[in-house]
């Protein structure tokens, strides 16, 4: 079925190349926010790894499995993107529009208020290797070997970095009982474009 | 005991309880919303895709300029152009806890206030000249205690503190703003971490690289010069982004607008089905009639409401300063009073600052709200009769989310049933609750006690640190990130190797 749709798009055909963009947009977009934080230059390397996938197409072998392929692609683009290395900032298109349009901050504020401040903090102090293994593994849904790709380190290591991750976790959430710091510690994470 | 291996599953070296797995899928699904949508990436790829993925040699050429003109003007897609100020502000302010409408203070950068002014212009919701309050907020087991003061659009400062039992002091956490400084800290076990930072590195003829001990309080126009400066900014950028985008490029702004038309349209339709529930009080103001106004004769209506207000304000502290009417309620006469403020603020403001003006809460109605509401949580909203929250008439208002989820693909929000509790008079929220999808309380804020147009302190608004706190002066350089990890807050790495 995957098969039939690349060739389709191999030839051209949007509508097919529009339903692998669908199919794989969580993976690529999720796999672009764990690998660099400012939101819109993840989606900026997503959109520009879409057009890679696009452009090279053709060079593809069908039969082939498409997701490790669309990684890489992602991969390289966040590096590209992270070598450039710029401050992090916020849109002004979606902070103001957001801001303009509707004042209000409804979900923004609920969806931050479920933040589970615990884990957040025990996060927070693990290595930021082991954060992006974990982030990753439980946010992006990579296999090993994929986190592996993605981050250019053996697949040992990443078995090794996820356990030392969860180990630390599991221990600190049993033993660190950590007072909540609820009022500026939320992500810019407002339930909005 | 789960085990993983390279699928992530059957490592006998690795383990994680399903509990932990589940609680991390949660928090990451949660820390990283909203996600980009599947139907916004496809608008902004399909516009640049060109007939046929074997690239022409035209194609490739284009390609080349593309990545050439990227590399020298940025993405035209994503203009940056938020100061620090802004985008640490926004960061921290925007998501907060104790921030939880638009109720709150605003964000202070320099582009969040013009954000905030311009909205805050368009509405007609009674002005505020100030306001204290005390509440609580409890998410889980936590419950902490929030504290607030604000006078006018640039003097607040708010606390959020956590005690064990006993009431000791387990930290606090607040931000403050006086004009163009600015403090974020926080204190921990003991251990006090101070952010400071000086907004008007802003303004015109700064060229961003001051900190902010080197800026003493600006003048009373400082702010009004730093909107003027943001606002031609922002259009230069806007103008350049169009540039960019060119003809055939789908930009994220028009699509972002284009999407959130579909949440208004959505939103109306909503409203329009669950009209014969909203139950307005008779001292609301003509919700029915605004509802059915075009925008542009509700813009026309606002003004004249506004216009008249004013005049009736002058007015009325004209007519009252010599007597007290009789039979006059406590809620009455309050509000009289605060007109004949606002009056004499009125007659000043030309020559005061902006900081100190009055402010308006938000959304101008009941159905400014439902509208705002049902947008984002995408459900229909319902006034579901009036309650007495700490000594306020508030409008209580319940809100389940659509099963089938947004229009506008974000899928279904990650939470149940919200419950807010809207001031009648102000439209400020006093209380609301959040449940779970499966219909748990998750979180809820209510305000404990609450005084408007209350005389503060200056000094309340200027925070001072404490001996042996370590004070981080924040510059144009210093990510949002790294004020979050000063502060211990904990919001990880950029992702790419930087700490």
């Amino acid at each position: 079925m995957e098969d039939e749709l690349i060739q389709r798009a191999q030839a051209g055909d949007h509508a097919a190349f529009r339903v692998l963009v669908d199919r794989y947009a969580v993976l690529t977009s999720r796999t672009a926010r764990v690998l660099l934080a400012d939101r819109a230059a993840a989606e900026d390397a997503v959109q520009d790894a879409w057009l890679d996938a696009w452009r090279n197409l053709h060079r593809f072998q069908a039969g082939r499995p498409l997701r490790p392929w669309l990684l890489t692609l992602v991969s390289n683009r966040c590096r590209m993107a992270a070598r450039r290395r710029l401050p992090p900032s916020v849109t002004l298109d979606g902070a103001a529009e957001d801001q303009l349009v509707d004042p209000a901050d409804v979900a923004g504020e609920v969806v931050s208020a479920s933040l589970d401040v615990e884990l957040a903090t025990a996060l927070s102090k693990l290595p930021s290797e082991q954060q992006r293994v974990v982030e990753l593994r439980f946010f992006a849904d990579l296999e090993l070997a994929e986190i592996a790709t993605v981050t250019g380190a053996q697949l040992g290591t990443v078995k090794s970095r996820l356990h030392r991750a969860l180990a630390n976790l599991q221990a600190r959430l049993l033993q660190d009982q950590t007072p909540a710091l609820a009022t500026l510690q939320r992500e810019e994470s407002a339930w909005q474009h | 005991m789960a085990t993983l291996n390279e699928q992530g599953r059957t490592d006998p070296s690795v383990p994680v309880t399903p509990e932990l797995e589940q609680r991390l899928h949660d928090h990451f699904r949660v820390a990283h919303n909203p996600e980009a949508a599947p139907d916004l990436l496809w608008q902004r790829l399909a516009p640049q895709l060109g007939g046929s993925p074997s690239p022409t040699l035209g194609q490739r050429g284009q390609h080349g300029v593309r990545l050439l003109f990227r590399g020298l003007a940025g993405t035209p897609s994503r203009r940056r152009i938020l100061g620090m100020s802004a985008a640490a502000v926004l960061a921290l302010a925007i998501g907060g806890a104790t921030f939880p409408l638009w109720d709150r203070p605003a964000p202070a950068g320099a582009e969040a206030q013009a954000i905030v002014a311009k909205a805050e212009s368009v509405s007609t919701a009674p002005l505020v000249p100030s306001y204290h309050l005390r509440a609580v907020t409890s998410q889980g087991k936590q419950s902490e205690s929030v504290e607030e003061w604000r006078v006018g659009k640039g003097r607040w400062r708010t606390e959020t503190t956590l005690r064990d039992p006993s009431g000791a002091l387990l930290s606090l956490v607040g931000t403050a703003q006086n004009g163009v400084r600015q403090w974020a800290f926080s204190t921990v076990k003991g251990q006090t971490h101070v952010a400071v930072w000086d907004l008007s590195a802003e303004l015109p003829g700064n060229d961003g690289s001051s900190s902010a001990s080197a800026g003493a309080e600006k003048s009373p126009d400082a702010n009004q010069l730093q909107l003027a400066n943001q606002q031609k900014r922002q259009a230069e950028a806007a103008m350049l982004a169009k540039q960019q985008a060119g003809a055939t490029a789908s930009s994220s702004v028009s699509s972002a607008v284009a999407s959130k038309q579909a949440l208004m349209d959505d939103a109306k339709k909503r409203l329009a089905a669950a009209g014969a529930s909203v139950q307005q009080d008779a001292s609301a103001s003509s919700v029915g009639a605004l509802g059915a106004m075009s925008p542009q004769d509700r813009r026309l209506a606002d003004e004249k409401q506004r216009l008249a207000a004013a005049g009736s304000a002058r007015q009325d502290a004209a007519t009252s300063e010599s007597a007290t009417p009789a039979g006059m309620s406590p809620q009455d006469q309050q509000l009289l009073d605060q007109k004949k403020r606002l009056a004499a603020a009125g007659s000043a403001s030309s020559a005061g600052s902006t900081a100190s003006q009055p402010f308006a809460f938000g959304p101008d109605s009941l159905v400014g709200f439902m509208k705002a509401v049902s947008m984002k949580l995408c459900g229909t909203p319902q006034q579901q009769g009036s309650e007495t929250i700490a000594g306020r008439d508030a409008y209580k208002i319940v809100i389940v989310p659509d099963a089938n989820g947004c229009p506008d693909g974000r899928g279904a929000p990650p939470v149940g049933r919200t419950i807010f509790w809207l001031d009648k008079q102000t439209y400020m929220q006093l209380k609301w609750e959040q449940y779970a999808p499966e219909g748990t309380l998750q979180a809820r804020y209510e305000v404990t006690s609450l005084q408007y147009d209350v005389p503060i302190p200056d000094s309340t608004f200027t925070y001072t640190p404490p001996p042996g706190a370590t004070v981080l002066t924040v510059t144009p350089q210093t990510g949002k990130q790294d004020i979050a990890a000063f502060l211990n807050l904990g919001t990880g790495t950029d992702g790419m190797g930087k700490p």
